[in-house]
């Protein structure tokens, strides 16, 4: 497997810069040989979760957030909405 | 003429009106001042875990069961990821791999024939938060979370859709349905109902063409003239010698036209694996028949009886069967049998449509009982009342408690039809409107009326106006 | 001997008792901080005031005779990755270097509701990434035995804390050995409990189907009481079961017939000779007294590091992705476009480990990569499942040595990711089958470095765990509880 560090970077929203690139790639290259072995394992071998959830009853809780608990950690949070860069569609 | 038909898929979400979001206890309202309806759990703060809300499932599963689908005894949620303002988990807990109900298809009326369209799958999945943008030049979006973790279900037709109109008609009998089931209130202008456009095309008989996707189609309406736009712009590449490149386009109801959003090549990838957080969640057999006790027969399935069983027309069988109450009142009278549907058909949407409308009301909140309007359709069939008279008997009959007869005697609205005595009240009039007399036998037929008007005038109103016409005809004859 | 060097469940007992109170010890504690963490940097945030406010209105208790836990008034830390209210929790990172939770973890509340007095938070690799602690934003924990060596990872700031006596006990996280590793390389008890038997809501997740919180502590008798105060499922946490979980205790100092699994064919891995002696040594002497040993052969473990490489990435590179910018956080400055707020604010607020595991991770789950390495992974991790399953129908324990080899030198591994990644060979075992695991010191090396056992039971087997490992605990010569002089 060779891992394309552009393509991984560009999905995960990350800027590897150039003097970084060279190492990351031969580290996650590195990595990637150890985790070759696993292509190995037959497709027949089940992989069925066995477990099995438990619902929730629709029902209210009282741990809606205040404005103040909002604004304690937001960056930009004004008149009650918080704030980004304009994002074209 | 064209050697080349269109292919329609749709992709319809609908948000589910349970109390509650669907991982988190938050309320599930509409119109809630900004980040009001929040918690760690739909804002994505750290170490926050989803809990899925039973409600969520027993919806979904009672569309999948309105619209004949296999409901997968196992089910399992799936994230899926890409990065986006309004999504504060950068996923989406959605589902892929084993969705909820799979293999359906729904039927109704267009163009005068049955259509039928196969579902591929109904799944179950959050809504993200809704973002505005800043008009004033500011350059900013603004978010608003509380619709983050609102409930939907996708629900995905095959390519079976062929032209606009059809696409519409599909989206009403959703529509319909899901109102039907009380599962989602359907205002697209809150955005409780949205839908995405998958158009292609290809040679009669050949493979199917390269699609393209239409999103921020915002009503139903739209949904045709994006098809209808989207057709035209396929047909041209076509007829060029370009072939159509499979995009993503976004739909500009104002401009009248769509724009490419993105490609294949730079689409995301959005790496869709089992959601670690819950794990999957069965459906028993006897829930799902307790579900399906729960469900009515839907409209969809009674325009189509309406309309090639009992004679209604299309519009007369969309109007009744939208509304559930109605269609149960309607339905009972037909079992009734005391009465042509056509009879109760033409009430229904003559002076009951008039009244609700007048007065603001449903007919949910009008007395109006089966038993009630086949004794007046009754007295009007046995000449008791003539039918006007019935309107005012019908008015009282959606108002109040009264019986047919007790309504009759307190108006007095009871005709008079005893032929000697209508006799009388003949003679009296032609005796004294000579002029007319001489009119109508000179071929002036419209003296007739003014002469069945006169014995109304006469008999204050009371008289059998059919039978009074029969008479003084009968007189005129001589 | 000083409080702080005291053992939980002695100091519980002289609190009882009133020979002692909660105030007291936690400024005994609060002192030896105060001395020692400049040099040593286990702690993050240090909260003196709200310890000794609590400390104070725990005595007040049993001075109007409430009758209280166990653990009232003993003081405690906690990892940074779980959210405490009004305090911060960074996960060792710039990204949430002044995030304030607004709410407490499940475990946290649990402590908080015993009255147990929460010191201050622990540092770690930055989003448990790392076997080191030197992945952390706020700089490396050094070992208390010999400060050039790494305390371990990620959980390094509970083992030297606990260690040293910073704190009484410490509840840590494991998704591949966190709280085992350093527990090992530092001379005290850490335990991985059984996948689900602790509410993850609160944790800051790292990988969602590995991560459990531990607790590391002096002892084996200390780390049964933390695990029963912890214990139990949380109708917040789908993946916590809802079992009736006892008290657990330890008494029981004789196993004569447990029945202890050796998997022979794994010790290629031990790099460091004085490790398998120490190893060897300890099993001797469960042997001498009673037990009975047998070789076994865990299949296929070959795919045990690769599988959990492949399923914590991918699960972390999906679970980091929420820090963005947008809600809370660090916040990348001179932005113009909301892809540069993505692209700034994550390049800037994780660290070279973390940028790497997203990455891995993202690549595994990619379009054309998702058949041939995630899903086999969760295949592999399925098989090693059933294998252990199958293995503890013929015995109660599997021994090994916790790591491969004693605490290595603050730098030496830091430029090779995969040099690092095999040190977990032993402990991931457990986070990928979902059995118990603990590790126990068994000695020193001759470099005077602490060495650790592991013992694994079948899920929801800690008792079995709890007794095997007091019984070692009693027969091993085990260095001095934790470490005097720094």
């Amino acid at each position: 497997m060779k891992i394309d560090v552009k393509r991984a970077a560009q999905l995960s929203k990350l800027n590897i810069s150039d003097n970084k690139a060279k190492s990351f790639e031969k580290q996650m290259n590195d990595i990637a040989q150890m985790i070759s072995v696993l292509s190995q394992i037959n497709n027949d071998i089940s992989d069925t979760d066995e477990r099995r959830a438990e619902l929730r009853a629709d029902q209210p809780h009282e741990q809606s957030l205040s404005q103040q608990q909002i604004m304690q950690n937001a960056p930009a949070f004004s008149n009650g909405v918080f704030c980004v860069p304009k994002t074209v569609d | 003429m064209s050697d080349y038909e269109t292919v329609i898929g749709l992709e319809t979400h609908a948000e589910l009106n349970t109390k509650t979001k669907i991982f988190c206890g938050c309320k599930n309202e509409f119109g809630s001042e900004a980040n009001s309806n929040v918690c760690p759990v739909c804002l994505g703060l750290p170490g926050a875990l989803p809990v899925l809300n039973e409600k969520v499932v027993e919806y979904a599963v009672k569309m999948g069961l309105a619209l004949n689908c296999t409901i997968n005894s196992v089910s399992a949620l799936a994230r899926k990821n890409y990065f986006y303002p309004d999504l504060p988990k950068a996923y989406q807990i959605s589902q892929s791999y084993l969705p909820l109900c799979v293999n359906g298809y729904v039927e109704f009326l267009y163009n005068g024939s049955i259509s039928r369209v196969r579902i591929n799958r109904i799944h179950i999945e959050e809504d993200a938060g809704k973002l505005v943008h800043s008009e004033n030049g500011e350059d900013k979006t603004y978010i608003d979370f509380n619709r983050c973790g609102v409930p939907l279900i996708e629900i995905v037709s095959e390519p079976d859709i062929h032209s606009s109109g059809e696409a519409v008609a599909y989206l009403k009998t959703l529509k319909s349905i899901l109102r039907y089931l009380d599962i989602c209130d359907c205002k697209m202008q809150e955005g409780s109902i949205r839908c995405d456009v998958n158009v292609s095309h290809n040679r009669k008989g050949g493979p199917l063409g390269t699609r393209c996707e239409m999103k921020n189609v915002n009503s139903f309406s739209a949904v045709g003239r994006a098809i209808e736009f989207e057709i035209k712009r396929q047909k041209q590449l076509l007829a060029d010698g370009s072939s159509i490149v499979q995009q993503t386009r976004r739909w500009d109801d104002i401009m009248g036209r769509s724009f490419v959003m993105r490609t294949k090549e730079n689409a995301d990838d959005y790496r869709y694996f089992q959601e670690p957080d819950i794990p999957p969640f069965e459906v028993s057999k006897q829930k799902i028949e307790e579900l399906s006790a729960l469900i009515p027969q839907l409209p969809n399935i009674k325009i189509i009886r309406y309309v090639t069983e009992l004679g209604i027309s299309v519009k007369d069988a969309e109007f009744i069967a939208d509304n559930i109450e109605l269609s149960a009142f309607f339905d009972e009278c037909v079992v009734s049998a005391r009465h042509r549907p056509k009879s109760y058909c033409d009430w229904i949407m003559g002076e009951l449509v008039k009244y609700l409308n007048s007065h603001s009301i449903s007919f949910g909140q009008t007395r109006l009982t089966v038993g009630g309007l086949n004794d007046m359709l009754d007295a009007i069939a046995n000449g008791i009342i003539s039918n006007s008279a019935a309107k005012k008997v019908f008015e009282v009959l959606l108002e109040d408690q009264k019986s047919v007869d007790e309504i009759i005697n307190e108006l007095g609205l009871a005709q008079l039809n005893d032929i000697s005595q209508l006799e009388v009240i003949a003679e009296q009039v032609l005796s004294s409107n000579e002029k007319s007399v001489q009119d109508y036998k000179s071929g002036k037929t419209n003296a007739l009326g003014y002469l069945v008007g006169q014995c109304m005038k006469v008999s204050n109103g009371k008289a059998d106006p059919v039978r009074m016409k029969e008479i003084l005809l009968s007189y005129l004859m001589l | 001997m000083q409080l702080y060097e005291m053992t939980l469940h002695q100091l519980s007992e002289m609190l009882a008792d009133k020979l002692i109170s909660s105030k007291e010890l936690t400024q005994s504690v609060l002192e030896r901080i105060q001395s020692l963490d400049s040099k040593l940097n286990a702690f993050i945030t240090v909260d003196s005031n709200g310890a000794l406010k609590q400390a104070e209105s725990v005595d007040n208790k049993r001075l109007k005779g409430d009758s209280l836990c166990v653990i009232a008034g003993i003081p405690i830390g906690l990892k940074d990755n779980i959210c405490l209210k009004n305090m911060r929790t960074t996960c060792g990172s710039k990204m949430l270097e002044n995030y304030i939770s607004p709410y407490n973890a499940t475990v946290a509340q649990k402590l908080l509701a015993a009255d147990a007095v929460i010191v201050g938070k622990l540092n770690m690799d930055e989003f448990a990434m790392g076997s080191s602690t030197e992945n952390s934003y706020f700089g490396v924990t050094r070992n208390p035995y010999d400060i050039t060596k790494v305390a371990g990872g990620s959980s390094g700031g509970c083992a030297a804390a606990v260690s040293c006596g910073e704190v009484i006990a410490a509840l840590g996280s494991d998704t591949g050995g966190s709280v085992r590793q350093p527990a090992s390389f530092c001379g005290v008890v850490g335990l991985k409990p059984t996948y689900g038997s602790v509410s993850r809501y609160g944790l800051v997740a790292f990988a969602s189907s590995l991560d459990q919180i531990g607790p590391v502590c002096k002892c084996v008798k200390d780390t049964a009481i933390m695990y029963s105060a912890i214990v139990g499922g949380d109708k917040l946490d789908m993946t916590s079961q809802n079992k009736e979980y006892p008290n657990f205790e330890v008494g029981q100092k004789d196993l004569k017939g447990l029945r202890i699994g050796l998997p022979v064919d794994m010790y290629e891995n031990i790099t460091e000779p004085d490790v398998l002696e120490r190893f060897e040594n300890a099993i001797r002497l469960l042997e001498k007294n009673g037990a009975r040993i047998r070789r076994i052969s865990i299949a296929e473990t070959g795919y045990a590091l690769p599988a959990y490489y492949v399923i914590s990435s991918a699960e972390a590179s999906s679970n980091l992705a929420r820090f963005d910018g947008v809600r809370y956080g660090f916040r990348a400055q001179n932005i113009q476009s909301i892809d540069e707020l993505f692209v700034k604010t994550r390049s800037q607020g994780f660290g070279d480990e973390c940028k790497r595991r997203i990455m891995l991770g993202t690549s595994v789950l990619s379009e054309g990569y998702y058949d041939e390495y995630y899903s086999k992974a969760v295949k592999a991790a399925k098989m090693m499942t059933h294998n252990v399953k199958q293995l503890f129908e013929s015995v109660d324990i599997i021994a090994t040595p916790t790591c491969a080899e004693t605490a290595f030198d603050i730098g030496k591994k830091v430029d090779d990711p995969v040099k690092m990644y095999n040190s977990d060979i032993f402990t991931v075992l457990a986070n990928l089958t979902g059995v118990p695991a603990i590790s126990v010191p068994c000695g020193c090396a001759g470099n005077g470095l602490p060495v650790g056992i592991q013992l694994m039971a079948d899920s929801f087997c800690e008792q079995t765990l709890f007794d095997a490992a007091y019984w070692l605990e009693s027969l091993v010569n085990a260095p001095e509880r934790g470490c005097e002089d720094v």
